[in-house]
C-alpha cells in the first residue's frame, strides 16, 4: 500500500470505511454501549492532524496509523501461541482462535497498529481487507478514499503501478531502523509554508 | 443515492436484510465510487437507536422544547389529528395561516411535494430554507452573468483546470464531497489559491493561503479584474463571441437595445469595426469591445470599455487596504491567473453570508469570463443546469414575499425570505401564522437569531415536523411524524446532480423499514387523502405541476394512479417513462445518463454562442439586465450595479482584532449539517479542536485565553451570546473567530452528540438587499472569559 499524504484532505473516509467493514459488529455493541465507549473504541486505521508553523506561514499535515504489514513483523516473532502470522502473500494477520490476549504483539508493534479487542475478546488489526482482495476489490479504505491517497497493489509484480511508485524512489517508509521493512510506503507532504 | 445535499450515488451491501456496508457505486458520474465519512457511517444512521420510532403526539404545548409528554400513536391516530386541525382552519378561514418550512433534504429532493401540499390546502406559505439560509445569494451572483449558479448547476472543471482560486468555501472539509472528489484527486495539477480568514482543510492543500478580511472578497476579485484588464491579459475573442462585452451603453447607463428575438432574449447593439456602424451582435463581423461610438443622437460606450473604466481604481493597493492583501500578492496572482488558461475562480456552493455576496460572486463570474473560463472551460454548466428554469415567483399573499418586500429585498417575488415567518408568529405581521409543519428543518438551531425562533414556535397553535431524529426543533412540535431513512425506501427520480452529464438518479429500499415510519410522500398523501376526496385530487395534479409536467392533469391522473397500485416506486415508473428512461435499468443500477459530459458541454457552447442562455439576453453578461432592472426600479446602489462594482459588507471596518472580532463559520469533513450531529461515528471521528471557537494564538494570549478555557461570544449588535470552548490557534487572523456550525444540539433526546457552538445564537434577522440571503456571517463580537 502507498499512503499519498499530499492528497489526504483528513477526511477520515477511510476510518470510516474501514470501521463498517471490518469491526461493524464491534461498533453495534458500541453504540448499545453509548457514547464513552465510541470514544474509547479502537480502530485499525487512523488519521492524525499536525499543525505547524506561527500565522501566517502555518501548515496542517495529516499522517495515517495502520499496520504496515512488515516483511520482518516483530509482532509474529514475540507470539507465544502462533496466533499472530504473516500469509504467503506478505498479509500478517491473526489466528483469533490462537490468541491469548498476552499483548506482547502490542509491545512489540513499533507502529502501535494492534490493540486488544474486548468485544472478539483478541488481538485486532488491519488485514488490509484479505476477505475484498480473495474476490479482486481493493482494501475498504482504498476503495472509498476520495481523493485517491490510498493506493494498493502487487508489490511482487515489477509492472504493478504500485511497483513503480515505490521503485521510484517518491515513496519511504516509518522507523526503517527497526529494520523491519513496512509494506506501507508513504509520500510524504511536501513543506509549503 | 445518499440523503445528503451531495447526493452520491451509492451501493447497499445488504446480508440477511441487513445493510452490511456501503459504498460508492462505480457507475457513478455524481461521486466516481467515493464516499466520504459520512456515506461510510450512513447504515449506522438506519440502525441508531435515537431514531424516531413511531409517531408521536402531545397535547400540552407548554411542553414544547423538551421531549417529555408524548404517547406514541397509530399512523391513523396521527395523520387524523393533523387532517382534523387543517380542517378546522379551513372551515374558519384560516388556511393561510399554515406555514410549510423545508429544510435541506425537501428543498433538495422533495419540494415540489411541499408546495403541492400547500397549494392543495389553499396556503401560499411554503418554503425551503436553504434558498436564503445556503444558496440564492449565491446562486443569483452567477445566473446575473450565466443564467445559472446553483450549486447543483455549475461546477468547476477540476478535470482540467491549471489555476483555481477559492473564495468563501472549502471543498475538502465540507459537504461538497463531490466536488471535493474531483479537485482532490488532480492535487498537483492545478495552482490553489484559497482565499480565507482560516486556514481550512482546502487551505491546508493550497499553494498559496490568503487570510483575507472577512467580507472582503469582492475587492480581492475587482483587483484581479484590474489587473487582468490593465496587463492586457484577457480573451477578447471570447469576450468578443461569447458575451455582450461588446454591447453599447449610451452614456445616460442604459444599453442600446434593438428588441426581443422569438425566445424572448433581448437583442442589442454592438460597434462592428469591420463596418463601421452598430448592428445587432450576432450580425457584427469585429464587435468593437472599446473606444466611444455615436449612434444616431447618443454617444456609447461598449460594455468592455465601461468595465475596464469602472475597475480602474480598484488597484491592488487599493485592494490591499480593504482586503489586508498585500498588493504585491494580489498582482502577482492577478498575472498568474490570467497567463494560465484554463483559470477559474471556483464555483463556491454556500454563501448568504455579506450583505455584498451578490455583487462578489458576480465579481468572480465576470474575471472567469475575462480570461474564457466560463462554460467553455473553468465553470461549466452541469446536466442539472443545462435543463434549468428561472426560480418561480411565490404568491404575492405569501408571508415571505410580503416581509421581503417591506425589507425592500430586489428578488422577494421569490420568497426565499423564510426569515419573514418570524413577524408572521410573533406579530401577526403581515398576518398571523398559527400553524407551522416542519419538514426536516432544525431552525432552531440554524435559523437567523435562533433563540427567536425556540419562543415563536412556543407561541404557535399546533406545530407538526417530519424527521428521522429527535433533533432540537423536532422537540418543539405537538405530533411527530417519523420518517423512512433513504436506505428503508424507493423514491422518486431526480435529476443528477454535480456531474458534467445530463443523467437521472433514484433510491431504491436496500432493507425493509425497522420501524413504524413512512416515506415523507406517503405522510402528505395521507394528511391530503383524510381532508376529502376533492383535495386529493387537485393534490395530484399540483403534484404534476410542481414536478414541471407539461399536461398536469394528465400526469396527475398517471401519478395518482400509480401510486395507488404500487406506492412511490410507481409514480418513479411513470416519471421514468415520460422521459424514455429503462425502469428496469434504472432500478437495478441506480441511475442512468443520458448524455455525456463531451456532448453536454458542446451544447453549452454552441447555447451560448447561439444567446440561448437563462440570462434575458441569452449570452454570458458583462452587464446584467437583471440588475439593470433592479438599478431602474430602486435607483443606484453599488451592491447591484449592472456591470460591477465594490459594494461593502456590514461588518466592513467593526473589528479591531483586539476586543472585537468577525465571525466565520465554516464545516468539518465529518458532518452534513446538523442533521449527522447524532451519527454516532462521526460524533467521535470528528477532531475535538473542530468543535471549538478558533482565536488566533497570539490574541488569545493577550486576553489570557489558553485552549479548552470556556469563553463567551457576544454579538456587538444585539448583545445575544453564546458559549465556547477556545481553541487558541495560528491557523486563524488576529481579527476573526472561526467556529463550526455543525454542532451545540440542545436536545435531550439525542445521546451521541458532543458539544459545539450554536452559532446563530448570534446572527440577527436580516436580508440582503438584492437575494434576501440571511447575511449569516454579518456579526463582530467581543470575546470574554466565560
Amino acid at each position: 500500500m502507498v499512503i499519498d499524504l499530499n492528497k489526504c484532505v483528513g477526511c477520515g473516509a477511510c476510518v470510516m470505511a474501514c470501521i463498517a467493514e471490518n469491526r461493524r459488529e464491534q461498533a453495534f455493541k458500541a453504540i448499545a454501549e453509548g457514547l464513552p465507549a465510541l470514544e474509547n473504541f479502537k480502530k485499525r486505521t487512523y488519521v492524525n492532524t499536525y499543525i505547524v508553523g506561527t500565522y501566517p506561514n502555518v501548515a496542517v499535515y495529516y499522517t495515517h496509523m495502520i499496520c504496515q504489514h512488515c516483511e520482518n513483523p516483530p509482532c509474529v516473532s514475540v507470539c507465544p501461541t502462533g496466533a499472530s502470522f504473516k500469509t504467503k502473500d506478505g498479509i500478517v494477520l491473526v489466528d483469533k482462535t490462537k490468541c491469548i490476549g498476552c499483548e506482547y504483539c502490542v509491545q512489540a508493534c513499533p507502529y502501535g497498529a494492534r490493540f486488544w479487542d474486548p468485544y472478539l475478546r483478541s488481538i485486532d488489526k488491519c488485514t488490509f481487507c484479505e476477505h475484498r482482495l480473495e474476490k479482486g476489490m481493493d482494501p475498504a479504505c482504498v476503495t472509498t478514499c476520495p481523493t485517491g491517497a490510498r493506493l494498493f497493489g502487487d508489490l511482487d509484480d515489477p509492472n504493478s503501478a504500485i511497483s513503480k511508485l515505490v521503485n521510484s524512489g517518491a515513496t519511504t517508509v516509518f522507523k526503517k531502523e527497526e529494520g523491519t521493512k513496512p509494506k506501507v510506503f508513504y509520500i510524504l507532504p511536501m513543506r509549503k509554508r | 443515492m445518499h440523503d445528503c445535499p451531495a447526493a452520491c450515488q451509492l451501493l447497499a451491501r445488504v446480508r440477511d436484510g441487513k445493510i452490511e456496508k456501503i459504498e460508492g457505486n462505480p457507475k457513478g458520474p455524481t461521486n466516481l465510487g467515493k464516499i466520504c465519512a459520512r456515506g461510510q457511517s450512513a447504515l449506522f444512521r438506519t440502525y441508531n437507536p435515537d431514531r424516531l420510532k413511531k409517531p408521536l403526539i402531545r397535547n400540552d404545548p407548554g411542553q414544547r422544547g423538551s421531549f417529555a409528554g408524548f404517547t406514541e400513536a397509530s399512523w391513523d391516530q396521527a395523520l387524523d389529528a393533523v387532517a382534523s386541525h387543517l380542517k378546522k382552519l379551513i372551515s374558519e378561514g384560516r388556511i393561510k395561516e399554515v406555514a410549510m418550512i423545508g429544510g435541506w433534504a425537501v428543498c433538495a429532493f422533495h419540494e415540489p411535494l411541499l408546495k403541492a401540499f400547500a397549494e392543495t390546502i389553499g396556503t401560499p406559505n411554503a418554503i425551503g430554507i436553504p434558498g436564503g439560509a445556503c444558496y440564492f445569494p449565491k446562486a443569483f451572483g452567477w445566473s446575473t452573468a450565466i443564467g445559472v449558479g446553483a450549486h447543483s448547476q455549475i461546477l468547476t472543471d477540476y478535470e482540467n483546470i491549471k489555476y483555481l482560486v477559492v473564495i468563501r468555501r472549502n471543498f475538502f472539509g465540507s459537504i461538497s464531497v463531490v466536488h471535493g472528489t474531483r479537485a482532490g484527486q488532480k492535487i498537483g495539477n492545478y495552482k490553489l489559491v484559497v482565499v480565507d480568514p482560516r486556514f481550512s482543510e482546502t487551505a491546508a492543500k493550497a499553494d498559496l493561503w490568503l487570510p483575507i478580511r472577512p467580507g472582503t472578497d469582492l475587492a480581492f476579485l475587482l483587483a484581479l479584474i484590474n489587473v487582468v484588464i490593465s496587463e492586457g491579459l484577457y480573451d477578447t475573442d471570447f469576450l468578443r463571441k461569447f458575451t455582450n462585452a461588446p454591447m453599447l451603453v449610451a452614456d445616460d447607463g442604459s444599453p442600446l437595445t434593438a428588441g426581443t428575438d422569438a425566445a424572448g432574449k433581448i437583442k442589442y447593439l454592438v460597434w462592428d469595426l469591420a463596418q463601421n456602424k452598430a448592428v445587432k451582435h450576432e450580425e457584427a463581423i469585429l464587435p468593437a469591445l472599446e473606444g466611444e461610438f455615436t449612434v444616431g443622437d447618443k454617444k456609447a460606450k461598449p460594455v468592455f470599455q465601461l468595465l475596464k473604466e469602472k475597475v480602474a481604481d480598484y488597484t491592488p493597493e487599493w485592494a490591499e487596504k480593504i482586503t489586508g492583501i498585500p498588493a504585491a500578492t494580489i498582482k502577482q496572482v492577478g498575472i498568474e491567473f490570467g497567463k494560465t488558461r484554463p483559470a477559474a475562480v471556483d464555483t463556491g456552493w454556500h454563501d448568504p453570508k455579506y450583505k455584498n455576496s451578490v455583487m462578489t460572486w458576480r465579481a468572480a463570474a465576470i474575471l472567469n469570463a475575462l480570461v474564457g473560463g466560463l462554460i467553455k472551460d473553468g465553470i461549466t454548466i452541469t446536466g442539472v443546469g443545462s435543463t434549468a428554469t428561472p426560480p418561480s415567483d411565490v404568491k404575492e399573499e405569501s408571508v415571505m414575499r410580503m416581509w421581503g418586500t417591506k425589507q425592500g429585498v430586489a428578488m422577494a417575488s421569490k420568497g426565499f425570505t423564510f426569515q419573514g415567518f418570524l413577524d408572521a408568529i410573533e406579530k401577526g405581521d403581515p398576518y398571523k401564522i398559527s400553524t407551522v409543519f416542519l419538514f426536516s428543518t432544525n431552525l432552531v438551531m440554524t435559523g437567523p437569531d435562533s433563540t427567536r425562533w425556540k419562543n415563536a414556535f412556543k407561541k404557535l397553535e399546533k406545530v407538526i415536523a417530519l424527521d428521522i431524529y429527535p433533533i432540537d426543533t423536532v422537540l418543539y412540535a405537538d405530533i411527530i411524524l417519523p420518517e423512512h431513512t433513504f436506505l428503508e425506501k424507493d423514491d422518486l427520480l431526480f435529476g443528477m446532480t454535480y456531474a458534467p452529464v445530463v443523467g437521472f438518479h433514484t433510491r431504491v429500499a436496500a432493507v425493509q423499514p425497522l420501524y413504524d415510519t413512512r416515506h415523507i410522500i406517503d405522510i402528505v398523501v395521507g394528511i391530503v387523502k383524510r381532508l376529502g376526496e376533492d383535495y386529493y385530487n387537485k393534490f395530484w395534479v399540483n403534484y404534476a405541476k410542481e414536478l414541471r409536467a407539461a399536461d398536469p392533469q394528465a400526469m396527475g391522473a398517471k401519478l395518482k394512479d400509480a401510486y395507488e397500485k404500487e406506492g412511490v416506486r410507481g409514480m418513479r415508473k411513470v416519471q421514468a417513462s415520460a422521459r424514455n428512461l429503462d425502469v428496469a435499468k434504472l432500478e437495478s443500477e441506480g441511475l442512468i445518463v443520458v448524455k455525456d459530459a463531451v456532448t453536454l458541454r458542446k451544447e453549452m457552447i454552441q447555447k451560448t454562442l447561439n444567446g440561448q442562455l437563462l440570462t434575458p439576453s441569452g449570452r454570458i453578461e458583462i452587464f446584467s439586465f437583471a440588475l439593470n432592472n433592479i438599478k431602474a426600479k430602486k435607483g443606484y446602489q453599488p451592491y447591484w450595479d449592472p456591470i460591477v462594482a465594490w459594494a461593502e459588507p456590514e461588518v466592513y471596518g467593526k473589528a479591531d482584532g483586539k476586543t472585537t472580532f468577525y465571525v466565520v463559520y465554516g464545516r468539518v469533513p465529518t458532518m452534513t449539517h446538523t442533521a449527522t450531529a447524532d451519527e454516532p461515528f462521526l460524533s467521535v471521528l470528528t477532531p475535538e479542536f473542530k468543535r471549538m471557537a478558533w482565536i488566533n494564538r497570539s490574541v488569545a494570549e493577550s486576553l489570557g485565553i489558553k485552549k479548552g478555557d470556556k469563553i463567551k461570544l457576544i454579538s456587538v449588535e444585539t448583545g445575544a451570546s453564546v458559549e465556547a470552548v477556545a481553541f487558541p490557534t495560528d491557523l486563524i487572523r488576529e481579527d476573526t473567530i472561526w467556529v463550526s456550525s455543525d454542532f451545540g444540539h440542545k436536545s435531550e433526546a439525542l445521546h451521541f452528540t458532543k458539544f459545539g457552538v450554536p452559532y446563530h445564537t448570534l446572527t440577527g434577522v436580516k436580508a440582503d438587499p438584492v437575494a434576501g440571503g440571511i447575511m449569516s456571517q454579518e456579526v463582530v463580537v467581543r470575546v470574554e472569559k466565560a
